[in-house]
């Protein structure tokens, strides 16, 4: 309706107001009709759709029912198949049983597992980053990321996400969870070569290693890796109270002997032997240690008579080898003879007598002694199990050995 | 078909000629909100409706195909052909009128019957897409739950006794309710009703088709809950630059949208002009061969295909994977449609969007791995564009691909790749496929295409400058006869007090002046007697329905209703009219 109308309407509805009046009465009339006329419908519309709604709220429980009855089926099927190691079939079952309960965010998870424990990475991917979306600190979510990422050579991504596992939320076993989560952050650490790292984290779960020792054994197996022997032997000693199996002496035996703990290397080497741990390592270690105690001027609990007397040996057992040295070519020869030629100046100080009353001639004797046994095994070849064990003994004194 | 909408007609026209013989009243302002009230129930009705025909479907592909998503080899042959059996009896004997999707069954009824689409419609329509669509047949529900909503907010108007202009509007209500409640996306169903059932907006619909539409999206979330049919991962557009790679979607997805329409444009009618004993044994032989893409390691083209796009979403699929998905659902829609199965074309062509969309976005992805859209963002995306292409529903497909993913950083490349797959379609293919597919069903129905373009005649396509006599209110009755009469005039513009305007005529001013004195003004010849005027920016229509009463009416500028700049002749409004039909508007 254009303006210049409705006001022309207004116009004629000033006019025939009084006319209105009159039929104001059959109006109401009418208007009472058309009322009847729509509330009628419309209370029965409201009676049919309450009846329709009510029916097909019933009809969809019991669909819904069968729905979800099918994918705990499915759901049932995919445990078994991971059961049986046969992830794919797995993902196929867990697939199917989202698909009736696509709300269930266990059938999610499993989905996601089962896709990535089949190797397909790029489809379990957005399913895990789904349920990351929605709950970022959820510890499970978290590790299955960092192995996905692992797997890819995502680094920096992995560590994120172990980090996330390791302090986010578990359903249960929360402890041990973040523990075996920081398990794996340390193994994924030690096989990139980035051991400083791992042994921060390591000493991180020492801290919250459980109360019966039960995993001490491998912690302490990772300290030896990464070269924290001190740390290492202190586990072994702890698990050896619960375990004393033959593989915890060894590794305390290696531990001790790492730290120039020779006798009590000795002590659980000899006692891993005996339990049953024969490897060529622990035959080599026992065999070093052994002759160590041989012939190391070092240790604790021999005499200094006694210091001399060995001071004195090893002093004579390098001046052999020098002599009799058989170096390969003209220039490692003469490494060899000048060395010698040193040794015999020497010589002429040395005796056991002035070792014992002289601290400073033992350095400087031991000092030569090394260094000798060092240019020997470079230049001479291959020496007796005494070369080999000045070499070990050497290593532990550094200040000595320069 | 034909012989379906015929009994139709029959019926529609036995309640017309009820009407024409006792014509209801105008719908006054209480009617008018008791309408809306209707589209509210009509659109609970429709979305129960709509609710229980998808558990229907679900319920009849479990029992047929199993439980599994990849079912065994004895039911992917066996079930599609024994149902398409069942399906084409029930259709040629039982329920005739529910062959093809339902948009272009629904626009008919809208158009040629005044909206009278018979419940039987609906009941046919939900048990045979039921079981063709449950038993693997390459079709969707969203089309046939258009149809069912709309018969069943045709009954809705018929048992209420609507005059038959609100008759004709409750079937697109209805269609909007089924649709959204189908998808449960109530904007797309707007939009896509408007766009392709009714061509042009209005605002008289507007509200009903809002309410009936929230109303069944409402009942069918409190059912099935408020997620989306997919689950989205996240996408994102984090380089500009990287449009050039949805453009690319969009030429792939034009192409494609080319071969979809010619081969179901081209084979349609082949199928049908086929002897009609042959028609029982359409759908089963297409469900056969559907069936044997499926035992041949492609069964995830029977059905909609939701789920398939979930997992194409989350990058289930390799590249080839994706690609042959996209063909051969191209191939096993156009084996069902043209059979004649019941069922809709909207759930296909969002598989096909979505699996080329994929495929595009991988091998993107290989040859330009810096890409940093990931590939659920082009399956994402490919979904709109072939429903750009296919369907010619451009807004919809934009508003569908933002409702369904909830995430606007998408709407750039969206909008994008729909145009481009748009344009390509329509400069090969200038008849969109629904229209197509109605020529071959002897109807004219009008092209929606064309209605959304036409340009709106106003007013100012008409007027032209007043050269006619103009007085005041208060100029003396014999001066404005003598004037008139120099000019050679039948009647003059007077301006009116409260700038309004009346007409005099030369006849009227002689009568006057005869029997009044000679100081007798216009004003008090005239009295009461207003004339509508008009803005520049008026529709012309509005112009026509005033110029039967009026020789000429005023047009004024909006600031100043006094100010007169051009006046309106019914002839010149019909040249205007003239001219527009010669243009091609």
């Amino acid at each position: 309706m254009v303006d210049g109308e409705r006001v022309g309407l207004k116009h004629r509805g000033i006019r025939s107001e009084n006319k209105m009046k009159i039929h104001s009465h059959e109006e109401n009339g009418a208007s009472r009709l058309m009322m009847r006329h729509e509330i009628a419908p419309t209370v029965v519309l409201c009676i049919i759709s309450a009846i329709l709604f009510a029916a097909t709220t019933l009809l969809s429980r019991r669909f819904e029912e069968f729905r979800v009855g099918l994918a705990h089926r499915w759901f049932t099927r995919g445990e078994v198949a991971m059961q049986q190691n046969q992830p794919a079939q797995a993902s196929s079952d867990f697939g199917n049983a989202l698909f009736y309960n696509h709300e269930n965010r266990e059938y999610t998870f499993r989905l996601a597992q089962s896709l990535s424990a089949a190797h397909y990475d790029a489809q379990a991917l957005p399913y895990f980053s789904t349920l990351w979306e929605s709950e970022p600190g959820n510890g499970a979510v978290n590790l299955e990321l960092a192995r996905l990422q692992a797997r890819n050579d995502g680094t920096d991504k992995a560590l994120r996400y172990f980090h996330s596992a390791i302090y986010g939320e578990w359903q249960s076993d929360q402890q041990e969870n973040r523990r075996l989560a920081r398990l794996e952050l340390i193994g994924f650490l030690m096989d990139r070569g980035l051991k400083q790292n791992a042994e921060a984290e390591l000493i991180g779960l020492e801290a919250e290693l459980p109360e019966d020792h039960s995993m001490d054994s491998q912690v302490a197996g990772l300290f030896l890796q990464t070269g924290d022997y001190g740390r290492a032997l202190n586990l072994y000693r702890s698990s050896l109270e619960k375990e004393p199996l033959a593989k915890n002496f060894a590794g305390a035996g290696l531990a001790a002997f790492k730290l120039g703990d020779y006798a009590d290397a000795k002590t659980f080497l000899a006692r891993a032997f005996a339990e049953g741990n024969t490897s060529d390592e622990v035959r080599e270690r026992l065999d070093d240690a052994d002759e160590i105690e041989k012939i190391d001027p070092y240790l604790a609990h021999i005499t200094t008579q006694e210091k001399s007397q060995r001071i004195f040996q090893l002093f004579n057992h390098v001046g052999d080898r020098l002599k009799n040295c058989k170096a390969a070519g003209a220039d490692r020869l003469a490494l060899a003879q000048a060395k010698y030629e040193d040794w015999k100046q020497l010589q002429k100080r040395v005796s056991v007598r002035n070792l014992h009353e002289s601290p400073d001639l033992d350095d400087e004797v031991m000092s030569f002694a090394f260094n000798a046994a060092k240019l020997t095994s470079s230049v001479c070849g291959a020496g007796a199990e005494e070369d080999s064990a000045l070499l070990t003994i050497a290593q532990s004194h550094p200040g000595v050995a320069r | 078909m034909w012989s379906s909408m015929k009994t139709e007609t029959k019926e529609h026209n036995a309640i017309a000629a009820t009407e024409i013989a006792e014509p209801a009243p105008r719908f006054s302002y209480s009617e008018e909100r008791f309408f809306l009230v209707i589209a509210v129930f009509t659109g609970i009705i429709s979305g129960l409706a709509v609710v229980c025909f998808r558990m229907a479907i679900e319920f009849s592909r479990i029992k047929l195909l199993g439980s599994s998503l990849l079912p065994s080899a004895p039911r992917i042959l066996l079930a599609p052909a024994l149902a398409g059996l069942v399906v084409a009896v029930l259709v040629l004997w039982v329920f005739p009128s529910v062959r093809g999707s339902g948009v272009n069954q629904t626009k008919a009824g809208v158009y040629i019957n005044d909206g009278y689409i018979p419940f039987r419609t609906a009941v046919g329509k939900f048990i045979t897409c039921s079981l063709a669509i449950g038993s693997g047949q390459s079709l969707g529900p969203e089309d046939p739950a258009l149809q069912i909503g709309a018969s069943i907010a045709s009954m809705l108007g018929r048992k209420l006794n609507f005059p038959r202009e609100k008759r004709r509007l409750m079937a697109p209500i209805g269609a909007a309710a089924g649709l959204a409640a189908a998808f449960n996306a109530p904007i797309s169903a707007i939009l896509f009703v408007i766009e392709e059932v009714l061509g042009r907006w209005s605002a008289g619909i507007l509200g009903a088709v809002v309410l009936s539409t929230i109303s069944s999206v409402v009942v069918s979330r409190w059912f099935f809950g408020s997620e989306p049919i997919f689950r989205i991962p996240p996408v994102e557009l984090r380089r500009p630059v990287e449009i050039v790679a949805y453009l690319v979607l969009g030429v792939v997805g034009g192409i494609a949208s080319l071969i979809f329409s010619w081969a179901v444009g081209y084979l349609r009618p082949k199928m049908k002009g086929l002897p009609r004993w042959t028609q029982i044994f359409q759908p089963a032989i297409a469900g056969l061969m559907i069936g044997g893409i499926g035992y041949f390691g492609f069964p995830q083209v029977m059905g909609a295909g939701y789920e398939f796009i979930d997992q194409a979403l989350h990058a289930q699929f390799t590249w080839k994977v994706l690609a042959a998905l996209a063909l051969l659902k191209i191939l096993a829609t156009t084996i069902s449609f043209v059979s004649g199965t019941p069922g809709g074309m909207f759930a296909p062509t969002l598989f096909i969007g979505a699996m080329l969309g994929g495929a595009v976005g991988a091998v993107e992805h290989m040859w330009f791995p810096h890409i940093t859209g990931s590939v659920g963002t082009y399956v994402l995306v490919g979904m709109g564009v072939l429903f750009a292409g296919f369907l010619r529903a451009p807004l919809t497909s934009v508003f569908m691909v933002l409702e369904v993913s909830g995430n606007y950083s998408i709407i750039v490349p969206v909008i994008v790749a729909n145009t481009l797959a748009y344009l390509i379609a329509r400069k090969f293919q200038p008849v969109p496929v629904f229209e197509a597919l109605t020529s071959q069903d002897g109807l004219q129905l009008p092209s929606m295409e064309e209605q959304r373009e036409e340009s709106i005649l106003r007013v100012e396509d008409a007027m032209t400058h007043p050269t006619l006599p103009r007085f005041s209110g208060e100029d003396l009755a014999s001066t404005a006869l003598d004037r008139l009469a120099s000019a050679d005039a039948e009647f003059g513009l007077v301006r009116r007090n409260s700038n309004l305007w009346s007409i005099v005529k030369t006849d009227e001013l002689r009568e006057a002046t005869r029997r009044s004195p000679a100081s007798t003004s216009l004003d008090e010849v005239l009295q009461d007697a207003i004339i509508p005027h008009l803005y520049p920016d008026h529709p012309l229509e509005t112009a026509l329905k005033y110029l039967q009463k009026s020789p000429v009416l005023p047009v004024v500028h909006r600031t100043d209703t006094g100010r007169l700049i051009g006046v309106v002749y019914l002839a010149d409004a019909l040249k205007a009219y003239g001219r527009a039909a010669e243009h091609g508007e």
